[in-house]
Order: C-alpha cells, then structure tokens, then sequence
C-alpha cells in the first residue's frame, strides 16, 4: 500500500503522515516529493523546519525545475508574528491555470501552534478541494499536536500513515490508513527501510515480531512455569476451576446465614490482614 | 575537557559546531558544563560569537572560561564575542521607565522583533553582516531558555523567538550556528513541550541527565547525544551515550558501566 501511495497508483487527495521524535517523517516526506515530482508538472513544497535548499540538494537534478519551494520561515510581520498562511499557496496554485499540482508541507505543527487549529485544517480542506491540485501530502508531529487537533486533520484527510518506531531494530513501522474514492477503507502495517542515501527500501507487510504493541501483548501474559516440566500435577487453574474455588466459602468467616448456633468463633479480616491459612495450632498436641 | 568531549562527539575542534543547531537539554542541573565547552571551543576558533546570557552573568563565564585556559575579556575586546545581558533586561522588567522598551517584556505579547533585533545588531557590531564574507561563520548561544518560561513568557512565543533566530543567523554567508541550552525541571509541561519542539528544529539534541539508579560519587550523569538531519542536507539518526564525571577543571567520559571506580 505505502509503494502503491508513493508511486501514485493508489489515488490519495491529501496525505496525512504524523510522526514523533523516535520515528521523523521527512525522509517519507522527501521520497514522496521525489516521486510525486515524476507524476506532476508542479509541486509547491512549503518549509518550516529545514530551508528549501535542504529539499532541493536531495531531489534529481532533472527533477529539481519543477520543485518550487516556499521557506515558511521568511514572513514575519513588524511585531515578529508568523503572518505566513497557506491561502498564498492557494493563490499561487490558481495561478498555474489547470497545471497538474502537487503540494507538500514539511511540518503543520509550527502553523498549529500559532494559529487556532481549525484555521489550518479549513485551509488545508480547500488546498485540497482545489480544482488544480492532484495531491496534498503533510507531516505532523504527533507529539506536539494535541489529540482534537489531531483529530481534525486526520478527519479532513483520505490517508493517514502513522509512523511508529519498529523494535526489530533498524527499520521502521508505519500504521495506513487509506480511504479510496469509492469509499472503501483500507488499514494496513507495513515496514519500511532507508537506504544510504535516504531513498526508501524493503516495503513490507509489518511482521508479529516486528510490532511493538503485540509484542508487550505477548509479554503481558502470565508465564506458565510448568509448560516445559513433565509433571505429575498441574499449577494453573481453568476458567471453571478459578470459578469453583471463588464459590468455596471459608470457615471463621462471617456468611450472615448461620446466626442461629450459639457457640461459633467469627472472624472478620481486617483490611491489612496477613491472613495464614496454615493452622495456628498445629504445633501443639491436642 | 573541550579535547574530551570533542572526542566523544567525533568532531574536529577546529571547526565544530558547522551549520549544526545545537540544542540542549540539562535535566541533571549540572549540565552547565556543555554551555562552557561550545563558548569556550568558539572563542578558541576565534568566531564571530553572540552570546544571550539569561541564567548567568558576564562574571560567571569569564571566571570558569579562565580555569578552561580562554580568556573571555580579550575576546570581547577584540570584538569577536558579544555578550548580551539578559538577566539585566530581565530585572529591567521592574524598573520604572524602562519596561516599555524592554524586549523581553515585549516577548511576552508575541513581539519577538525587538529581541532578535538587539542579537542582528550585537551581530553586526561584531562585523557578521549578510552582505560581505566574514572570516567565520558566526555562533549564537542562548544560556538558557527556561528562564524566559520561567519568568512567564508562553511557550509559542518562546519557539517563535528560536525559529527567528535560526533564520536569522542562517541568513549569513556562510551560515552560522545556533546553540541553545534548556534546563528540565521534572514535570515540568512546559519545559518538556519545548524541548521537542527544540528537537524536532535542531540537527543535534544533547541530554544531560542523571543516573536512572540515583546519585552516584563517581558517576555524576550521562549524556545521550542525537545527530539528526543537517541543516542542509539529509542524514540518517544515529545516538551516542556515555557517562560521565565532572571535576574541577576536567571531565572524564566513559562508556556506561565502565568507571575506573567500577572496574
């Protein structure tokens, strides 16, 4: 599904990809740019946390004319607010007159956090909407949006991937979500891989083994001590066994339906009670 | 100790921090040191340095830049560093007459510009200008930034404030370099928030924490440093770790379980 995405033949009009400080999203971000620019005869690549000189040294070089970069960094009114929107990228977008687009943004986080959250999830609504855009592609951290923020853009968005840290070690895990036009939605896990040069490698359905929420399944569960031993009896108790033994009422314990004999020692356990189940007088010779 | 730490970072001393945004975080209280080793190795590079004091004052760095064989007082003479005092701009705050000018006071409604200006105008009485080639490419330290959310000043303006800065001294030919320090209290939203927004900015966070099994007399901490992306250009994540044991003067660094008092 991730190739089928990067490569186009998986149609996607706004890709969400949220990522957090043990899994960064922009190496995904540079293979997607990179593929995307093979498809399309423009792409508007708007940066927040690296320069667009960071973007524009990666790309081929046959690539690289149809990659216009807009530093999101660069507009700043008197006081020193961000003034950036995306509406000029809208604005510029309409100017291309019918030209296939793409647009990608480096990290909706900074945005986010200086302007209410809706404004951004409306505008990112009609970037995508828009009659010359082929494809929105956006990264956001995880760990730095809050969850109803989060929430927004992964409603507005047709496909969500979640990059998530994998535990086998070097790869990495990512959670897709895909709604295609037709309306059927697609989950998937897949893994994937960098090579030296950042250009992805090795996509592959996530392994058991590979995913870390199965695996602290798999520890969470009770080892059982006597699977590998030949014994001659058994430690674990059955569903029917645990339920047998919780209806099993203990003697010297007050039950409430034998007040009527007139000699009877009862005992009520006391909250922080080490209660001994050994006899306390089997020591002595009665 | 800058010949140590350069060592363990696996960097030439003679030009490092390059177009690296250094960021880090003290979560130990005794991570001050790593301040001193990049204003010391700077200053030894004889580069174009701007530094914001927040938590120190001039005093503070000269008398420790001494015992590390720099002298801070030349440096300034000879214009290649400047120190700005923020902990004065900060006490101005209270000052009657002066809080209407005080760029920290305007940080605390979102105007960054009068901030940023005094650094581009330290920057430039220094000679770093955008227009002619210097002979180095300039350094900004911030020491350190949770005073500013200390004192009050919400967090986006805080990120917005290094967002600028990180603009303005890549703004120069050739590029400079921006280092800043954050001490983390423990549950501390704030401080913590920051710091990811910080990490996920920088090309090179650094971690100076305690031991996880608590206070040792021959371990005092240990450091997890993380290479991210260049400023320029991608690069794959890669970690390093070690311990290690501040002196007065010196800093021994060793892997993690490998003290001399150990062994």
């Amino acid at each position: 599904m991730l190739e089928d995405l990067l490569k186009g033949h998986e149609k996607s009009r706004f890709i969400l990809i949220t990522d957090s400080l043990e899994c960064i999203g922009r190496h995904l971000l540079l293979n997607w740019v990179e593929s995307a620019l093979e498809r399309c005869e423009k792409l508007f690549l708007l940066c927040f946390e690296r320069p667009p000189d960071f973007f524009h040294n990666w790309i081929q070089p046959h690539l690289r004319q149809k990659l216009i970069c807009i530093n999101g960094n660069e507009d700043w009114d008197e006081t020193g607010e961000m003034t950036f929107n995306l509406a000029r990228v809208l604005e510029e977008v309409a100017q291309g007159e019918g030209t296939p687009t793409c647009v990608a943004i480096d990290s909706l986080t900074l945005p986010i956090l200086m302007r209410p959250a809706p404004v951004t999830c409306r505008q990112l609504h009609r970037l995508a909407t828009s009659d010359h855009v082929i494809q929105v592609a956006v990264v956001v951290h995880r760990d730095l949006t809050d969850q109803h923020a989060c929430g927004l853009l992964e409603h507005k968005a047709t496909t969500v991937i979640d990059l998530l840290p994998s535990v086998s070690g070097s790869g990495h895990a990512c959670h897709i979500r895909h709604c295609r036009p037709t309306g059927k939605v697609f989950k998937t896990r897949e893994s994937f891989d960098f090579d030296e040069a950042i250009r992805i490698k090795r996509i592959s359905p996530l392994k058991a083994t590979q995913e870390p929420q199965k695996i602290l399944a798999l520890t969470s569960q009770e080892p059982d001590p006597t699977a590998n031993l030949d014994l001659s009896f058994k430690l674990q108790l059955s569903e029917s066994e645990r339920e047998a033994r919780s209806q099993v009422i203990l003697p010297y314990l007050k039950d409430g339906s034998s007040e009527t004999s007139t000699s009877k020692i009862l005992y009520e356990a006391d909250d922080a009670d080490d209660f001994d189940e050994e006899d306390p007088d089997d020591d002595l010779n009665i | 100790m800058l010949a140590q730490i350069c060592q363990f970072l696996g960097v030439d001393s003679s030009d490092f921090p390059l177009n690296e945004h250094v960021f880090v975080a003290d979560k130990s209280k005794d991570g001050g040191f790593l301040i001193h080793y990049f204003l010391n190795l700077c200053v030894k590079q004889n580069r174009p340095l701007c530094f914001v004091g927040l938590s120190q004052s001039f005093n503070h760095y000269c008398t420790v830049a001494q015992k590390l064989g720099t002298n801070l007082l030349s440096a300034r003479n000879n214009k290649n560093l400047i120190f700005i005092e923020g902990l004065r701009l900060i006490s101005d705050i209270v000052v009657e007459g002066k809080e209407k000018t005080n760029p920290i006071l305007q940080l605390f409604n979102g105007i960054t510009s009068p901030l940023c200006n005094l650094v581009y105008d330290s920057l430039k009485e220094i000679g770093v200008s955008s227009f002619q080639e210097h002979f180095g490419a300039p350094v900004l330290i911030i020491d350190d930034l949770s005073v500013l959310l200390s004192v009050g000043v919400p967090l986006k303006y805080v990120v917005s404030f290094v967002k600028r800065l990180q603009y303005l001294v890549t703004s120069y030919s050739p590029q400079g370099s921006l280092i800043v320090s954050l001490c983390i209290g423990e549950g501390d939203g704030d401080e913590e928030d920051t710091w990811v927004h910080l990490s996920h900015l920088g090309t090179l966070s650094i971690e100076v924490s305690n031991l996880k099994s608590g206070y040792c007399k021959e371990v005092h901490g240990q450091i997890q440093v993380e290479w991210k992306d260049s400023y320029l250009k991608p690069r794959k994540v890669h970690y390093k770790h070690t311990q290690y044991r501040l002196s007065d003067k010196n800093i021994e660094l060793f892997a993690s379980g490998m003290s001399s008092a150990v062994l």
